[in-house]
């Protein structure tokens, strides 16, 4: 199983490392650009990489699959992968059609991705239960797999979508989120969801070059983010860690939550809020790169907190030994 | 209990509606955003929305999850959910390469099948282990190939038929026209064998694509592009992998092989792989066609050189036609196979 681990890392990195700096200058030729509202002079930034994370991801999903079926591994679960895969490239296509076309109605877009969580539903069908910490399991019939598993999907990929607002989009953040998550699997002893997790951490690794936080390389459009926050939904579905993602993406909804709030405020004081940037929402001096600090910080307590529950879950006295220690 | 036959009436009626409400709402999205490309074939060269093909895309794989979806409410087993899901995800795959070919065009032509080869590792997985006979009709003969099956025989029937479906597309109603009709054909099959996953997906695609004729008749209103017929394509490899119907696909995929093989003879003499011929005509002041090539490069041109003054029209209903004896022979051949087997 090691062996996949590894090799589903190393595909993803080498991949993203070797392909994307050819993409970027392919893109460059397209005029694919969009403007970065965060700087004082807005810059073009290159678009749309997301589609070649997406296709990145889903071809190294994809030759672990071969390798999995050619080595003849048992414990991994082929048709929860596929499952997983087919809502991943349906949202990404829904949200690369967004990017060119710009579906003008909101609502035929959440129709769209509605069905398309239906194979993450599949994924968990028989699962009833939600597991509350220091509970017993409380059984919710088939809410849980027509209620629960798109809520996950949807508010994660609400969540990884905030951070468009941002100058970058925080790929620090993103390979704590994904190494938390790799840790919380492990203690949940699901594979499957190691490599989807190790898989992201590849190409996060890898294309944090290109994501500097001053100056920003490129964008990786709705398509990007919306993949992203699906992956990480689906792996957290398929091991069964939705609570700890839940921890990881708080700092980002807590976000995204404000940022509404000011655009709220905004409206009612009759000013357009089309070409504000996120900075502008703290009207004292703050600089993107301390901004971005902040929310490193609380991410990684987040990561911390999400981590200690899960270990609390497999030792449940493990948080009491670690006060009284 | 929903009977087989039900679902596969059901599955076809949400294609239908699904597409008659995406298709014109996709068709407006293409014109907004100024997504049109220049129709070669008339004398006036209008301009056409392509990308029809998102509208089915969406048609397809939101009526196919509801179905998959009312299945496990119910707890009906009629769709084999193991193998659909696989089969679901290579079609997507080819779809998502299409996409992106309409968008920002491949700059390295090959670059399309290579693709359209890690579209095929889904189906590549399911059928590894599990299938590796290959039946000759008529005779006892079967061949095991272990697994050269998975290995050499799945990824090319679903790259090259993805790929020779795509070639002869640039004709108003072509592609959705000899889809109905191909379609129809895998769907008689599949309903004749008793595969009823096979059945649903052909189902599904043939509502899906009756409405977007109708929007693709001469004249187009919208073209199914890239993303439309490596789907189409990829639809009628992939269902006939799960039906086992490989021998009608490759009866109903025969002229589509007739127009690939003539084109590869100019590839071969100009030695250039770049260099595919055109299968579109030059349109002249009466609304005829006439082929930009003295020799039969492909169907198209053959219809084009040896029928005078052929319209676009007619030219379509001439490949229709063609296409529509090979889908008969197709079913002949397939009841053939099952009643000399029974």
């Amino acid at each position: 199983m090691w062996i996949l681990i590894i090799s589903s890392f190393l595909i993803a990195f080498i991949a993203s490392a070797i392909i994307l700096p050819y993409i970027k200058n392919w893109i460059e030729n397209k005029k694919k650009l969009k403007e970065d509202l965060n700087k004082f002079k807005k810059p073009r930034l290159k678009s749309l990489e997301g589609i070649f994370c997406v296709i990145i991801f889903i071809t190294t999903i994809s030759l672990i699959l071969s390798l999995q079926k050619i080595l003849n591994i048992n414990n991994f679960d082929f048709h929860k992968i596929i499952a997983g895969l087919l809502s991943v490239i349906t949202i990404a296509l829904i949200n690369f059609i967004d990017d060119i076309l710009k579906i003008p109605n909101k609502i035929i877009k959440y129709f769209l991705m509605l069905p398309a969580i239906i194979p993450a539903i599949i994924i968990d069908f028989n699962h009833r239960t939600i597991d509350i910490p220091s509970y017993d399991p409380y059984n919710i019939s088939l809410l849980y797999p027509l209620l629960i598993i798109p809520f996950t999907i949807l508010i994660t990929v609400a969540a990884t979508n905030a951070s468009k607002k941002l100058n970058a989009p925080v790929f620090n953040n993103y390979i704590i989120i994904s190494s938390a998550l790799i840790i919380c699997a492990w203690l949940k002893e699901s594979y499957t969801a190691i490599i989807i997790f190790s898989c992201l951490l590849g190409m996060f690794l890898s294309l944090k070059n290109y994501h500097e936080i001053e100056p920003k390389n490129i964008s990786l459009g709705k398509i990007g983010r919306s993949s992203f926050g699906t992956i990480l939904a689906i792996g957290a579905i398929i091991g069964n860690i939705k609570l700890s993602l839940l921890i990881l993406i708080t700092p980002y909804l807590i976000y995204l939550f404000i940022w509404k709030i000011y655009k709220l405020i905004l409206k009612i004081k009759n000013i357009n809020t089309d070409k504000i940037g996120a900075i502008k929402i703290f009207n004292f001096k703050i600089t993107t790169k301390q901004l971005l600090k902040f929310i490193f910080i609380l991410e990684t307590i987040s990561a911390l907190i999400a981590i200690t529950l899960q270990i609390n879950r497999v030792n449940p006295n493990f948080i009491f030994q670690l006060i009284s220690y | 209990m929903l009977s087989s036959n039900i679902l596969i009436i059901i599955s076809f009626s949400l294609g239908l509606f699904l597409s008659l409400w995406f298709i014109p709402i996709v068709r407006r999205i293409l014109i907004a955003n100024k997504l049109v490309v220049t129709d070669m074939n008339k004398i006036n060269y209008p301009k056409t929305p392509s990308m029809g093909g998102i509208g089915i895309v969406f048609a397809f794989i939101i009526s196919i999850n509801l179905i998959t979806l009312s299945e496990l409410i119910l707890q009906i087993n009629y769709m084999e959910l193991k193998i659909l899901l696989p089969a679901l995800l290579s079609i997507l795959m080819m779809s998502f390469v299409g996409f992106i070919d309409d968008i920002l065009m491949f700059p390295f032509r090959p670059l399309k099948p290579i693709l359209a080869l890690f579209a095929s590792i889904p189906m590549i997985t399911i059928s590894y282990n599990n299938i590796s006979v290959i039946e000759f009709p008529f005779s006892n003969i079967e061949i095991h190939m272990g697994i050269f099956y998975s290995l050499l025989i799945v990824p090319l029937i679903i790259v090259f038929c993805s790929n020779v479906f795509n070639v002869m597309a640039d004709f108003d109603g072509l592609s959705s026209g000899n889809g109905i009709i191909i379609s129809t054909t895998l769907l008689i099959c599949s309903i004749m064998s008793h595969k009823t996953t096979s059945a649903l997906i052909f189902s599904t695609l043939l509502g899906t694509l009756i409405i977007l004729y109708f929007y693709n008749k001469f004249p187009a209103k919208i073209f199914a592009g890239n993303i439309g017929t490596l789907f189409i394509g990829s639809i009628f490899a992939v269902g006939c992998l799960i039906g086992n119907l490989k021998y009608a696909l490759f009866i109903t995929m025969i002229p589509y092989i007739t127009h690939f093989m003539l084109q590869e003879i100019i590839i071969f003499k100009n030695k250039n792989i770049l260099a595919r011929p055109r299968e579109r005509g030059i349109p002249q002041k009466d609304g005829s066609l006439q082929s930009q090539y003295i020799k039969s490069y492909g169907l198209t041109h053959f219809f084009m050189l040896h029928i005078n003054k052929i319209t676009e029209k007619k030219l379509v209903f001439y490949l229709i036609g063609l296409e529509s004896i090979f889908c008969i022979l197709a079913i002949l051949f397939h009841f053939q196979h099952l009643y000399l087997a029974n």
